[in-house]
This record gives C-alpha cells, structure tokens and sequence, in this order.
C-alpha cells in the first residue's frame, strides 16, 4: 500500500495596494519666472494613511524641482486624499509646459504601488497694467457681485461692487462674463495701459427659472 | 369598446410629454392670431423635399393627416381639451414652416394625476375621463401578447390575448368589430431598435421612460400575423428627436426632470443634473476617451435641427474599439459627463440624491480620476473596464488644451475650465432614443398592410406604431388614431 502524503503548503503573498493622484490649483497662466504653488494628493486604493509620505515633481527633462510631504487630514470632501502643496518656479519663456509628480510610496509599512501623473500649466509674461472691470445690469445699473469675469486665460470675480481688478500683460483680450440669470455679448479689450470697463449685463432667466418654464408650455422644447 | 393598457395608469408617452399638439389647417386658435393656413398647407409642408425629415413622408397618409387635422382638433376640444390660450408656434426643426403647436393646459395640480406635473396630463386625462363618460372599458395592466387572426397570415383579425401583468394570466379578448394596436412605437424594443439601427443597442434611455414603453408590440405581433413595416426611410437617426442629447445627467431617465413626489419616482431613481454650460464637463465614452466637442447642441430653429448633434451621436455610439478575442470590435456603451469639484460649485449642482442616481450605478464620486475609472464597472452596462490611466490621461490632456486654448481633438470653442479639484464625478450622460418614426404600413385610413401589399381585414395602426409621417409631437399620433377609429366603427361585426 502506498500512502500519499499531502503537505498544504501556505504561500504568503502581499499585493500591493494602488495609488493614485490628484493635481489641483494650479494657477495658469503664471507668470515667467515666478513662483507658484499647486496641491498634490495621494490616495491609497485601500485607503491607507499616507501622512508623512514624499512626493516630488520632475520637469520635462525628469530633474527634481519640487518636493513635499503628504499633510495630517484628508482633503476635504474626500475620502483618504492625502495632500500637499508644492512651491515650484515657472519657467523664463510662454507657452504651455508640463510636469510630472511622482510618488514612490518606499516608507509605507506595507507595500505599495508607485504612481505618477502629468499636469499642465501656462506661462505668460508678468503683469503690466491693471484692467478693471466693472460688471453693471444695464437696466438698473445696479453692480453685479460674484461674476466671473474672463480675459483671455485670465479669470476672476467681481466684488460686492460688480468690480474686478485684474493684472495682465499688454495685448487684446477677449472679455467675457458668466453668472446665472444675466448674459451681456463677449467683447475685445486692448490692454495698452491700466483701464476700466464697464460691462452692462442683461437679465436672462436663471437655470431654476428655466426648468420651472420647460414645465410650462411656452418653454417645452419637445412634442 | 374596450382599451387594453400594459401600464398601471392610462397616457403612455404623451402623459409625459409636453402636451403640445401640432395640428394646422385653420384651427379655431390659429384663426384667432391670424394664421392663415389650410389642409393643403399642410399636406405641402409636411412632404416638402427640402427638409430632411418631411421628404421621406408617406404622401397618402400625409394627406389624410392633413385633411382631418382641424376636425381632430374640434374632436378634442368638445371632448375636454383644454389648449392654451397662446399664439401657436413654429419650430423649424420639425419641417412646418406654420405655426402649429398648439399646447395643452395642464390637468390639475395633482402630481398623481399628471404624474411629473407634466403638461400632456393636459391632453390624456380629459380624453380617459370622456372615454370613461362614454363607456369606453379600460383594462390596465394587460400587455397584448398576440394577435388572433383567422388563419395564421389570412383572413380577419378577431382579437387579441393579453397577459396580466399581476398574476401572468391571460385573457382573450374578441374584437367584435376590429383591433386598433397603438403601443406607442418601439424605441424600448431591442428587438426592434436595432431592425432599424444595429447601434441601438441596450445601454439607451428611452424618451419617457419609466413611465411607459416604447413597447414594438404592435409592430411585433403585427409581423407575426403578416403585417408589413413601412415608410422604413423614416427611421433614420439623423431624423429630428430620434435622439437626444440627455437632459439630465447622473440617472438613467434623463428625458424629463422626474420629481421626487412623482408616483413613479422609485422607477426613474433621480432626477438628474441638467448642464447649462457644457464648458464645465468632458464627455467620454466607456474606454475613458473623448470623442466629440461636448458644447453640441440641438438647435430647435434649424431646418431639421443642428446636422452636426447627429455627428455627435454617431461619435458617441461608435467611438470606442475594444479587442474581444484578438479582433477590434466597436461598441456604444455609456457615455459619461467628467467633472469636478469646481464644476459642481459653477453649475450649483448638488451632487446627492435625489438628484444623482448613486445606488443603481448611474453617479460616482471619487478622490482621485483613476478611482473613479476603477467605480464605473459598477455600471450594468459598462461591460469593458475603463483603464485609471486611460481616463486620467484624457483629462491631462483636456486639461492642456485649456492651458492652450484649443482643442485640436474636437474642436470644442476655447476650452475654459481644467477638471482638477477633487473630488471628481463621473454622471451618466448616454444618449436617448426618443420618437420611433417608423412602424406598421398602414393605408390612409389606418388599415393595416400585410407584406404582400393586401390590407388586413379589421386591423388598425395609430400612433408611433404606425409608419407614414415623421412629424415630432402628438398630431401625427391622435390623427391616426382619430382616423383609424372611426374607420373601424364602420366595420361589419365579426361572425
């Protein structure tokens, strides 16, 4: 008779947990060669925390030009994002640049994978004149607080006074406004020299106005 | 007279919609404001060759849509509807070149009667209160399962057998003098659907869905007894309304913003996100990718709408090639709307329930793009995985585009905003199919044709079942059955 035996033999594996990340306030356009700050998170796909841990960027060439250590709490509104914000310096020339953050995750406790993710942002000459827009309802020309004001790359809101200051280089900008319930036609502004403009701003039906007139028949689109 | 009704309350499709009912020809209302306008009129602007739509239109049952149109629209009017005391409309999409929207007035305030409070409460409910008036029975909850014909594809049709919907029992029902099948045409058959266009596959909405079925049961059982399909050029989906843009974002049923208190909330799940700057999301197909500019849109006021929205449904359909067993194949799938914190704060969403539909797999949220990636798959109908990197690396690149101000992908107009700020959101943004313009042949009274040509005794086509006319809205259906009815209350009664 021959006896069999069988040895249950454990294999002991760890997988690594994943990672991922977030790139967030990162202001663009910067200005050549100043600094800027931007936010860099982690997360642990099995939501580890990652407090204490180094992140780094690289540019384009792969050299270390920032670097940071992961915070105490999660960012919020999220799970197990941990974050941290970064100084970095743009670069001397315009355009469009990327770098890329990198995360080794080398002094966990337990394993992980490493990651890393690209963002971008733009570069554009420093500010020579302050263009200050002032939001008005033509109507009424009460001012209109809390809009976004957009010029060219350039974006801001308008105080309690409907007024934005805004710095830029000299060149002609596309200005344009967004808020709910008002419309007013995008117009070119010329940046020659510190200026005021005066955008007059039509009432239009607010999104909630809308949806309750697409209820109505005047406002349903369909059958 | 008996009506026999799948769903558990009357009104299929037009309880949902907005009530408006484009007839012409000199109504009462069109004479008020001053609109002239004839059944000739109306026969030559819905068969104009100009207009993408109308060209395909059948001419005989044009023609007795046309004829009939003020006569439906006296019937209504003395059987309880009541129309909006407004200057009729004209919305250049649909191909009529006279104002002829006429809307309805909503029936109560009441959400149980109107059941989304929607406008074609209007229209239905005073037709079932003068149905019921006059005798008319209503058997709710009975699908009609076949047709009874006298041989299998000859001789009269004699009725129909119905299914319970409660117990799956049946019952057959005689017809003493002919059967009228309206099931509402057959954009919620896969069957169907893809007889016309093989994209359809089973990820779209239909157009007021939950609440009723684009069913194809007339047209089914219809073939099954012989019936042919007809005026099949019509079922084109660059025809206006076919598809649509969802409304609203983040649930299954984006046709109408369902409200909570609606009876038939618990179907919808939520009411969804509508979008007011499309700035503010990317949409991607099911692999992560995008594939057209986002800011498209319907315009109502062109000739058979805006041609480049139906370029956008092809992108969304096709776009996406996935390997299956070593060969590339191209699929639909989802399509989902990508955004972030910041959006959210722009457009005022609340990205809870009841607005999103979390619990079904129709809203994600998450802390970083490859985590939302990974959540998808929780999503019935995202049968291949989106890649973390896949969506991450879109958004990178979308994000440059900001940084340069163009799109050299799709050209979306200046691209305004990055999608950076955790945490982000992933909101089902999938087409829907909407009216079925395509259905059974039927002649200019509404009598049924089989495939050899040969009317079918005591058989009768209406509404979206029925083939012939593509106009968008409510007439082309209450026409058809005004005329089928009283065509077959002329019918001998059956042995």
């Amino acid at each position: 008779m021959i006896q069999t035996h069988q040895t249950n033999v454990e294999i002991s594996r760890t997988i690594p947990h994943k990672t991922s990340i977030a790139v967030w306030d990162v202001p663009s356009p910067v200005a050549m060669n100043c600094s800027f700050k931007v936010k860099v998170g982690m997360q642990c796909s099995a939501t580890c925390r990652l407090t204490g841990q180094a992140v780094d960027v690289r540019d384009q060439a792969g050299a270390k030009i920032g670097e940071g250590k992961l915070g105490e709490t999660p960012w919020t509104g999220t799970s197990a994002l941990y974050w941290a914000e970064i100084e970095l310096a743009a670069p001397g020339t315009e355009g469009v640049s990327f770098r890329s953050v990198n995360f080794t995750a080398a002094e966990l406790e337990l394993p992980h994978e490493g990651v890393s993710a690209t963002f971008s942002f733009r570069t554009d000459k420093p500010p020579e004149h302050r263009v200050t827009v002032k939001v008005i309802e033509r109507k009424t020309e009460a001012p209109v607080e809390d809009v976004e004001v957009l010029l060219g790359f350039y974006r801001a809101s308008t105080d309690e006074r409907g007024a934005v200051t805004i710095g830029l280089p000299k060149g002609t900008y596309e200005l344009s406004i967004r808020k709910d319930g008002y419309t007013a036609q995008p117009m070119s502004v010329d940046v020659r020299d510190d200026l005021t403009v005066q955008v007059e701003a039509l009432t239009a039906p607010t999104r909630s106005e809308m949806e309750e007139k697409m209820m109505e028949f005047e406002g349903y689109p369909w059958g | 007279m008996i009506a026999v009704e799948e769903n558990t309350d009357v009104g299929g499709h037009a309880m949902i919609s907005g009530g408006v009912v484009h007839l012409g020809g000199g109504t009462s209302i069109q004479k008020k404001f001053g609109i002239v306008d004839s059944a000739d009129q109306v026969y030559l602007e819905n068969t104009r060759p100009d207009h993408p739509m109308m060209r395909y239109n059948d001419r005989n049952i044009v023609r007795a849509f046309a004829d009939h149109n003020v006569e439906v629209f006296d019937y209504l009017v003395k059987h309880g509807v009541k129309f909006a005391d407004a200057q009729p409309r004209v919305m250049g999409a649909e191909g009529n070149l006279t104002a002829r929207r006429h809307p309805t007035v909503r029936w109560s305030d009441d959400i149980k009667e109107t059941i989304n409070g929607s406008v074609g409460s209007g229209l239905m409910r005073a037709l079932e209160k003068s149905a019921r008036a006059n005798g008319v029975e209503i058997l709710l909850q009975h699908r009609m399962t076949s047709i009874v014909r006298k041989n299998p594809t000859s001789g009269r049709v004699l009725g129909i057998t119905a299914t319970n919907a409660k117990d799956n029992t049946s019952v057959n029902i005689r017809a003493r003098r002919a059967v009228i099948a309206c099931t509402g045409g057959s954009s919620s058959n896969l069957v169907l659907r893809t007889i016309y266009d093989s994209r359809l596959t089973e990820e779209y909405q239909v157009g007021c869905e939950p609440y009723s079925r684009q069913s194809g049961d007339a047209e089914q059982q219809g073939m099954a007894i012989g019936a042919s399909l007809g005026s099949t050029s019509n079922q084109r989906n660059d025809s206006f309304l076919s598809l649509q843009k969802t409304a609203y974002i983040g649930c299954r049923y984006g046709y109408a913003r369902w409200n909570p208190e609606s009876p038939f909330f618990h179907k919808a799940g939520a009411s969804g996100l509508s979008v007011q700057d499309y700035q503010d999301v990317i949409l991607v197909n099911l692999l992560g990718e995008r594939f057209y500019d986002e800011t498209v849109s319907v315009d109502l006021y062109a000739v058979g709408g805006n041609r480049a929205v139906f370029d956008y449904f092809a992108a969304a359909m096709s776009s996406a090639v996935v390997e299956v067993n070593g060969t590339k194949k191209r699929v639909g799938g989802p399509i989902w709307a990508i955004f972030d914190r910041e959006a959210v704060k722009r457009e005022k969403w609340d990205p809870r329930p009841p607005f999103v539909d979390e619990a079904n797999g129709y809203f994600f949220s998450a802390d970083t793009l490859a985590q939302l990636a990974g959540k998808l798959a929780r999503n019935q109908y995202q049968k291949f995985p989106m890649t973390p990197s896949a969506l991450q690396d879109t958004v990178t690149k979308y994000n440059s585009y900001v940084d340069m101000g163009k799109d050299p992908d799709f050209n979306k107009p200046t691209p305004r905003y990055k999608i950076q700020t955790p945490p982000f959101y992933a909101a089902w943004a999938t087409p829907i199919l909407h009216d079925t313009y395509a259905g059974l042949r039927v002649n200019e009274k509404y009598q049924v044709i089989d495939v050899f040509g040969k009317i079918i005794p005591s058989f009768y086509c209406a509404g979206e079942s029925a083939a012939g006319m593509t106009l968008h809205g409510l007439a082309r259906c209450i026409v058809g059955g005004y005329i089928a009815g009283t065509n077959a209350v002329l019918e001998g009664i059956a042995d």
